[in-house]
């Protein structure tokens, strides 16, 4: 019988073509528009890092007081001072722990005919690699002995290894950054968690990563200072490189990975203690204020999705409604078309019911033909948003199967359940009086 | 007079009508309120820099060896100052619109710290006497620097200039009623290190500016007459008219002549510091825009549909009327006035709609709320858009003929 109701569908759609592409039109644009919005909203909201985002802890300490905010605000700052991510860091009381910020170098290609470049580092600790589970193409990571040491090791990106050494095994190798040397432990597959969590300081959590990841120890060695902000609201930075390790100023990100219920409420009674101890030797003149967010809590609260992605989901919405609208009332003026059709199949003796049936298996066969239409429209809006955003946006806004399949499955119900009016309506009609009629 | 067959018209067809009324009403809502937004957006994207940026362009380099000296650098400017199509040049910390910069806090008395006690927060510059006519900013107030004005130094170290330059933005904050010039002011706790403000610039947007609408945020900004001559430098070099692109590789090549131990970050226009600045926003406005036409495309669509419904099911009568006499001008407005009188009851609800979305915009994103003038034009665009889209059904019923009468139905 579904057979027979799609060949009448077909029908129906040869007989009435503008009619019923202009219902396919409406209900393709309004689910690829709502898709596109959702898509992205989808991505920046997503969880970069699922299987760790419950256990990975942003870690948050008041060290400027109530004077280093405007008034009424508590929140301590985002990042921590180099004395207290050191303290923090040797403490060793979560799992694994990180304290880090971002460089900028520039890398010497072995061949002098190349021109030098610049490039972006992440100065970090050991246990970054495991921790954010960075996956590795060749070698690993560095020790914690590392980190003691100061080594000059370096673990390149994919990216970066394939410009300095074509893409080949470069462990042991060694790189020129700046007028150091280091040598290559590792380098990264391909490494993008979207948005970039561990670092939403810069405001460049959508945009691509570093190149290199290199110890903090050696960093501080070098003097190699921040290519972020150092922010000083607690206290004067003062002159030297010196001067900045020991001042108040915020520069460093540090996160506790901390596996169960019982490891958080520790962590949090560690830092406590520590800003009690501060508080004791006249350093912090306020009542300890730490803060410890996971990965989903941290991101809500550091406002990751902008408000404008919530805006066009909103309008996406809205927009879809009206296509729905839209389609309702081109779906009612092709059944007005047909009464008389309706009429002669019910006065050879089609139920009510088949009637109804057949109008919502039509309006399926339109739904499906509009999700693929929606497909190809959902394809050409990503392009669009690619070539309009070029940078965080649109390097998000990429085709999925589940957005695939998200955008033909709304199109399918959406027409659906607005066909059913029209079926409905289309059940009411008469035998007899369309007989009558011409 | 024809309202009256309209009117029982409409009656006799509810779903139809109650399907136009929504739709004008959404449309409006969404329409409006995305326009405004729009038009927000381009608002921001608007606002002048106080810089002549057409002829200007910002080259940073960090030396790959050496850390650079107050000699080097004054070498540096004076090889640059003498390329034939380069008109003037600074070294800066930073500039309007670049993102990142110096930004501190400011107060009137000595000894204060922390940010609440502070009388403003503003971006900091740090250039010399020729930053004005480099940048081509408005001196509305006082003087420029003098030579003997500038101070060598690192950003982070004293000795702190005696005098600077500010905003006019960070002036009204700074002292709202009375003259600024000549005054003192703090931007460290250090209570020797008191600053006189020399000149008022009318604008000097911070670097900052792009992302704020805050007044604030965007647009104070001081001036301290400091070179700081380091591994890192930027310049701003103003070129003659027409000359931008051949000046930029000949200012590298006479830096990499002064010294070749140097890397270059990207050197960019100001217009394109512009773009790449408002990049975000103007693309979300192209986009908006863009949902905006296709939005009005979806919506003639619909009513295209319920008004052709409705000329098919009145064939006869559209017969009978023509047949006692209506011209075909007459049932061509009987259906126009029938979708003119839904609009404007689509407009009166997407009002309301508008109003409420609006606030609730406006409570959870901050947008601006709704001017009526907007919602007004937005409003006679529905309508106009809905009589074009009636008016095909409307033409075709016109041409139905009087012999439709006899047709039997």
């Amino acid at each position: 019988m579904l057979e027979y109701y799609i060949r009448l569908a077909w029908m129906s759609f040869r007989r009435n073509p503008v009619l019923s592409s202009l219902i396919i039109t409406a209900i393709a644009l309004g689910v690829s528009m709502t898709m596109t919005a959702f898509t992205i909203l989808y991505v920046m909201s997503g969880d970069p890092i699922p299987s760790k985002s419950r256990v990975l802890f942003a870690v948050q300490l008041d060290n400027g007081g109530p004077q280093s905010r405007k008034a009424g605000e508590t929140e301590p700052a985002t990042q921590l001072t180099y004395r207290d991510a050191m303290a923090l860091l040797n403490a060793h009381v979560a799992q694994r722990q990180v304290a880090m910020h971002q460089v900028s170098l520039t890398a010497v290609p072995a061949n002098p005919d190349l021109k030098p470049f610049p490039i972006a580092g992440r100065a970090t600790s050991a246990d970054f690699f495991d921790m954010f589970e960075v996956p590795m193409l060749f070698g690993r990571g560095w020790g914690a002995s590392n980190d003691v040491a100061g080594s000059a090791i370096v673990v390149l990106s994919k990216k970066l290894n394939e410009r300095l050494f074509n893409g080949l095994d470069s462990v042991g190798k060694s790189v020129r950054l700046d007028k150091e040397t280091y040598q290559v432990v590792g380098v990264t597959d391909d490494w993008d968690p979207k948005p970039r969590f561990y670092d939403v300081i810069g405001g460049q959590n959508f945009d691509e990563g570093e190149d290199v990841y290199l110890p903090l120890s050696l960093t501080i060695d070098r003097q190699i200072s921040t290519s972020e902000y150092e922010i000083c609201n607690a206290g004067p930075r003062g002159e030297s490189f010196a001067d900045l390790l020991q001042s108040e100023c915020v520069w460093l990100q540090f996160w506790a990975e901390l596996s169960t219920r019982e490891d958080v409420a520790r962590y949090s009674t560690f830092l406590q203690n520590y800003s009690r101890e501060q508080q004791r030797a006249g350093r912090f003149k306020w009542e300890p204020n730490i803060r410890l967010l996971n990965v989903r809590d941290w991101l809500v609260e550091q406002k990751v999705v902008p408000n404008d992605a919530k805006l066009s989901v909103l309008v996406a919405f809205g927009f879809f409604i009206v296509c729905l609208v839209s389609a309702l009332g081109l779906m009612l003026a092709k059944s007005f078309g047909r009464s008389a059709e309706f009429g002669v199949r019910r006065a050879l003796g089609a139920s009510s019911r088949a009637l109804f049936t057949q109008t919502i298996v039509e309006a399926g066969v339109i739904g499906l033909l509009g999700g693929l239409f929606g497909l190809g429209s959902t394809v050409l809006e990503l392009r669009v948003i690619r070539e309009l955003f070029p940078g965080g946006l649109g390097r998000i806004a990429q085709m999925d199967a589940k957005l695939l399949i998200g955008t033909v499955l709304l199109a399918l119900a959406a027409t659906v359940i607005t066909g059913i009016y029209p079926a409905w309506r289309s059940m009411q009609v008469a035998p007899a009086l369309q007989l009558k009629g011409g | 007079m024809e309202l009256v067959p309209i009117l029982s018209a409409l009656r006799r067809n509810k779903t139809g009508a109650v399907l136009v009324v929504a739709q004008i009403a959404l449309t409006l809502a969404i329409l409006s309120n995305v326009i405004s937004i729009v038009a927000d957006r381009l608002a921001l994207i608007g606002r002048a820099t106080g810089l002549d940026e057409h002829s200007l362009f910002a080259i940073g380099y960090r030396l790959t060896s050496g850390a650079g000296s107050a000699a080097a650098l004054t070498t540096d400017l004076t090889n640059l100052r003498s390329l034939p199509q380069v008109v003037d040049v600074i070294a800066t910390n930073s500039y309007p619109l670049r993102g990142s910069g110096w930004a501190e806090g400011i107060s009137r008395d000595p000894g204060l710290k922390s940010i609440q006690e502070q009388a403003a927060q503003t971006a900091v510059y740090a250039f010399d006497h020729h930053g004005i006519g480099t940048l081509g900013l408005k001196l509305v107030a006082g003087r420029n620097f003098s030579t003997e004005e500038t101070q060598q130094g690192n950003f982070n170290k004293g000795p702190m200039p005696s005098v600077a330059i500010v905003s006019r933005a960070l002036a009204k904050q700074l002292f709202p009623r009375g003259d600024i010039l000549g005054q003192s002011i703090y931007l460290t706790s250090d209570s020797n290190k008191q600053v006189t403000v020399i000149g008022v610039v009318d604008r000097l947007q911070s670097p900052q500016a792009s992302s704020s609408i805050d007044e604030h945020q965007s647009e104070n900004s001081i001036v301290l007459p400091i070179n700081s001559p380091s591994q890192y430098g930027l310049f701003i070099i103003r070129v003659k008219p027409g000359s931008m692109s051949a000046t930029m590789r000949r200012v590298q090549d006479s830096l990499l002549k002064s010294n070749p131990d140097r890397v270059f970050g990207r050197v960019r226009p100001f217009d394109e510091v512009r773009r790449s600045a408002y990049e975000r926003d103007r693309s979300m406005a192209i986009a908006l825009g863009i949902i905006c036409v296709i939005l009005g495309v979806i919506t003639a669509l619909g009513i295209v549909g319920v008004t052709s419904l409705w000329v098919a099911r009145r064939r006869n009568q559209i017969g009978i009327r023509r047949a006692l006499g209506a011209t075909r001008s007459a049932i061509a407005k009987h259906f126009l006035l029938e979708n003119a009188l839904l609009c404007c009851a689509g407009v009166l609800l997407g009002i309301l709609t508008s109003h409420s979305l609006s606030i609730w915009l406006w409570s959870h994103y901050g947008s601006d709320r709704l001017g009526a003038a907007e919602l007004l034009i937005c409003a006679f665009l529905v309508v106009s858009l809905g009589q074009c889209a009636a008016m095909v059904p409307a033409l075709r019923a016109a041409r139905i003929s009087p012999t439709e009468a006899f047709r039997s139905g």
